[in-house]
């Protein structure tokens, strides 16, 4: 996604009486402190309401169990600018930056955890770890999403969902109406909260309608997704900021997943640097709430420069792959190259499984121009992995959903139990 | 549209594998083994699931056996069948061996297939159940300077290498010796929570025959190296020697009901229809009062549990003491009981040995120990010295007050000597102890006491019989239990009959400090 500079333009900033209605939540009073109220009135998600993610919003939303939606009011004319000390306590959120009166959050930006982390975080949108409160880092634990809504991309960043309204800049998704914000917190929320939702069976063509065999065929990789995830609903975080892979939030069987998924229509699927910064993020995501990582694989290997920053984001972001403490699926839907099949979880990630469909090649490096083609088809293909035992299985591409939440079934014990012992949580 | 031929070509071919591999070693060899009084991995895994549950893993992998001047021949599977599948409606993992292929061992892909089930189970909290031949790599692929690379049961790379035995105490692993297992599968084995053995066509040692005679020109065969019988009888590493290999998965099958699928759960409780207050007015006429005479505990035991059914471990080993899974009201309980049928219940090396691991599998899965005493004592002398008897005393003495589990014990009849402290006293922290009106409490039985006490009187004379008599008497109303309960040593005496309702209302009251426990990993050693 491109990084254009933050609207400074407050006749166009978000009005969140409008956003709060059009989620059908009553609109706080002054003073009011933080409300506990349930979308479209008695129907929906509860959620804990406030105007800034203090860590005493974080914490009174942990404690009652629920998600913890901000919306962030535009700032008064004359406060304080972001980064900057401004005048509201951070660490305790006193100074009423929970009240959700017009202007009260004070420095808006500068409510979101402290200042100077929020600068750096403008060039990596929504990168690893977040600003928000002190949350930030790898091994923290925060079931409950919070969601900020906010006209400022210093006040949504580090957000598990930010969304900017009627503002562009780095955030989940940008230049929204209140309108639009609502429809995708409601979706967001339903997909990430909770467990066991009722499946919704997905409709649509078989896979292999919509994949060609050849393992370098280019498709749509929203309509795959379509077809495995329930209900053929997600949200997508970092939307537009890598195009060569997509990261969502989803469901299937009923179970909140992150998933990334291969675009290979864009430069063979091949990963940038901030492609990988938006692998991270969603690792991020789905460790901090313990849900599992669905990869949708087919990458023909980095698109790295070779200055040393862009190798190192993608050191970073396989070690990051490695690391993470959540259930892994792979599916190897096509090409898996090199270290970008590392950082999609399809080799040398410690998948908890690699399920590859039968187009699937996978190699450490793309097949040397001298090398007959059909040769190189067959060293790479999966099938020869699964006959040698490194692969366990080839499976039929109308299987992957069936297949993929036998897995997560599989996997429950851990993530209900924290299992294994001797794992930081 | 997409290139619908490809994909069609490339499913038919998924599809043709899938169906060789499933054909194993092809028909000769499954006639072969069947011969043999064997079962296939196939059939043997159709026993161990609730049908129609298991999911393969692995199935295309295949590999070559090469030997020096034959041609090549295809291993499907690779020599492992490999997957998960319900157990009464549980997950359960399973590595089985296949004896079609090269006599069980393992080609390289077998190995790998192996490895990530045991680590798949191992990751999410799952029992595993080997179903082993001869579990061995396939000696071709060991053959020269790759050996050193072997991880010889480590994992598939996907994790830092780890046996089952570094999962002692997380989710149960469980062995079925099924074929001739030699190294790396008589170790699983060892630290395996259950194992079985099937008596006859199966055998367990450290080495096998060829290496044997090679390394002391002895000729010895699979079966006297570590046939059923010496495993039930002489070394006591097999917890149930089945006459065959149906009985042997079903014994498996029996073990994971009464198991949780891991350390940080409760086992299951299992309605099983059996009133908790059902009285059993027949025991008060199962054991005489007279404390020399010899009686059945086993059938105490299953008087009491959930519809007397008892899996009972290592029956023929050390049978002067009962271990086994048993239900009370539906729960899982570890039986720890004496045996005076068998050298009084005395409780010598041997029974200790079998305690102690019995003890700390049920400490490390939340399973609460029932004891069931009448013991003399520790067996005392020269022989058991020399046993090592000290050692073990101290390892049943460490085991004992460590335990975090609930542990409820009834006194049935003699609880004479240290030993009634170990095994389930008020010492180690029992949580309930009751006695029947038979039963005796006390440092040691009246004729050791007398014989102690008044030495130089017996040696010289000086105490007649009638004296002794009188004594013995004075020493048998002292040591009555009642007395115990009449200032609150022990909790009470109770009628024999409502033994059962006892223990029940015991386990109901302990469940609480069970789930607090939850979490907390206690290993256990492998003797």
């Amino acid at each position: 996604m491109s990084t254009p500079p933050p609207s400074t333009d407050r006749r166009a900033a978000l009005d969140p009486a409008r956003l709060l209605g059009a989620l059908g939540l009553p609109v706080p009073s002054p003073g009011g402190g933080l409300p506990l109220a349930r979308l479209d009135g008695r129907t929906g998600q509860a959620v804990t309401v406030a105007a800034a993610p203090t860590p005493a919003a974080r914490a009174v939303a942990a404690q009652r169990g629920t998600p913890l939606l901000v919306v962030v009011p535009p700032p008064r004319a004359g406060s304080a600018q972001p980064g900057g000390s401004g005048a509201t306590d951070h660490s305790t959120g006193t100074g009423g930056a929970d009240d959700l009166a017009p202007g009260a959050a004070g420095a808006a930006g500068g409510a979101v955890g402290t200042g100077p982390l929020a600068a750096p975080m403008f060039g990596v949108p929504c990168a690893t770890g977040g600003a928000v409160g002190n949350g930030n880092g790898n091994g923290v634990r925060r079931p409950w999403p919070v969601v900020v809504a906010a006209s400022s991309p210093w006040a949504v960043a580090g957000a598990d969902c930010a969304l900017l309204v009627r503002a562009r800049g780095p955030a989940d998704h940008d230049g929204l109406d209140e309108h639009a914000a609502a429809d995708l917190i409601r979706r967001f929320l339903d997909l990430s909260v909770g467990e066991g939702a009722a499946v919704a069976a997905p409709a649509g063509p078989s896979l292999i309608e919509i994949v060609p065999f050849a393992a370098d065929g280019v498709y749509d990789p929203e309509a795959m997704l379509a077809a495995l995830v329930d209900g053929g609903r997600w949200v997508e975080l970092a939307a537009g900021a890598a195009g060569e892979v997509l990261t969502v939030v989803a469901r299937i069987g009923g179970r909140s997943v992150g998933v990334t998924l291969s675009c290979p229509g864009v430069n063979g699927g091949r990963l940038t640097p901030a492609g990988c910064a938006r692998v991270e993020r969603l690792l991020d995501w789905c460790e901090r709430g313990g849900r599992p990582w669905v990869s949708l694989v087919d990458t023909a290997g980095v698109e790295a420069g070779a200055d040393a920053s862009s190798q190192e984001a993608l050191r970073r972001a396989a070690a990051r792959a490695r690391s993470a403490e959540v259930t892994k699926l792979a599916v190897v839907v096509g090409r898996a190259v090199g270290l970008a099949a590392t950082v999609l979880g399809a080799v040398g990630a410690r998948a908890d499984l690699v399920l590859p469909w039968p187009r699937a090649r996978l190699s450490l490096t793309p097949p040397p121009p001298d090398l007959d083609p059909a040769e190189a088809a067959r060293l790479a293909a999966a099938d020869r992995a699964a006959t040698e035992g490194d692969l366990l299985d080839v499976i039929h591409p109308d299987e992957t959903r069936a297949r993929l939440i036998e897995l997560l079934d599989l996997a429950r014990g851990r993530r209900e139990y924290g299992w294994p012992p001797g794992v930081a949580r | 549209m997409a290139d619908r031929g490809g994909w069609d070509e490339a499913l038919a071919a998924l599809a043709a594998r899938r169906e060789a591999g499933r054909q194993l070693g092809g028909p000769a060899a499954i006639e072969r083994l069947h011969a043999r009084g064997k079962l296939t991995a196939r059939e043997r895994i159709g026993l161990l699931f609730d049908p129609g549950t298991f999911r393969e893993l692995g199935e295309l992998v295949t590999g070559v056996v090469e030997v020096p001047g034959r041609p090549d021949r295809e291993a499907p599977a690779d020599g492992v069948v490999a997957g998960w599948g319900q157990v009464e409606g549980r997950t359960v993992m399973v590595v089985a061996d296949d004896g079609t292929i090269t006599a069980g061992a393992r080609g390289p892909g077998g190995n790998r297939k192996a490895a990530r089930i045991r680590d798949l189970a191992a990751q999410n909290g799952y029992p595993l159940v080997l179903l082993l031949e001869s579990s061995a790599n396939r000696f071709q692929s060991m053959m020269g300077a790759q050996f050193a690379g072997a991880s010889g049961g480590g994992s598939a790379g996907t994790s830092p290498p780890a046996g089952p035995w570094q999962s002692t105490g997380r989710s149960p692993v469980v062995c079925a010796v099924l074929g001739t297992a030699l190294g790396a599968a008589s170790f699983q084995t060892m630290d395996a929570e259950f194992s079985t053995l099937a008596d006859g066509t199966a055998a367990m040692a450290l080495a096998g025959p060829p290496v044997v005679q090679g390394g002391i020109g002895v000729e010895a065969t699979p079966q006297d190296l570590g046939s059923g019988e010496v495993h039930a009888t002489v070394t006591g590493f097999i917890d149930h020697v089945a006459p065959d290999e149906t009985d042997a998965i079903a014994s498996v099958r029996r073990f994971l009901a009464f198991f949780p699928s891991s350390s940080w759960e409760l086992p299951p409780r299992v309605p099983t229809g059996d009133p908790a207050e059902r009285r059993s007015p027949e025991l008060a006429d199962l054991v005489p009062l007279d404390h020399r005479k010899p009686y059945d505990m086993g059938r105490v035991v299953r008087t009491i549990v959930d519809h007397g059914e008892l899996l009972e471990l290592r029956p023929r080993y050390a049978r002067n003491i009962i271990v086994g899974y048993a239900r009370i009201d539906g729960w899982t309980v570890g039986i720890i009981a004496n045996q005076p049928r068998h050298l009084g219940g005395i409780v010598d090396v041997k029974a200790v040995i079998k305690a102690v691991r019995f003890a700390q599998i049920c400490n490390a899965y939340n399973i609460p120990l029932v004891f069931l005493q009448d013991q003399p004592g520790f067996i005392v002398g020269p022989d058991s010295e020399r046993e090592g008897a000290l050692r073990q005393v101290v390892r049943l003495m460490n085991t004992a007050y460590g335990a975090t589990v609930p542990m409820v014990t009834v006194l049935v009849r003699k609880a004479y000597g240290f030993s009634t402290w170990l095994l389930g006293g008020r010492a180690v922290g029992a949580d309930h102890v009751v006695a029947w009106p038979s039963g005796a409490i006390s440092l040691a039985a009246p004729e050791i006491g007398v014989a102690t006490l008044l030495r130089n009187e017996l040696a010289q004379g000086e105490l007649s019989e009638e004296r002794q008599l009188e004594l013995y008497a004075s020493y048998r109303k002292m040591s009555q239990a009642r007395w115990a309960a009449y200032d609150f040593r022990i909790d009470d005496v109770i009628d024999p009959a409502h033994t059962r309702g006892h223990l029940a209302a015991a386990l109901a009251m302990v469940e609480g400090r069970r789930r607090a426990q939850l979490r907390t990993r206690r290993s256990f050693d492998t003797a």
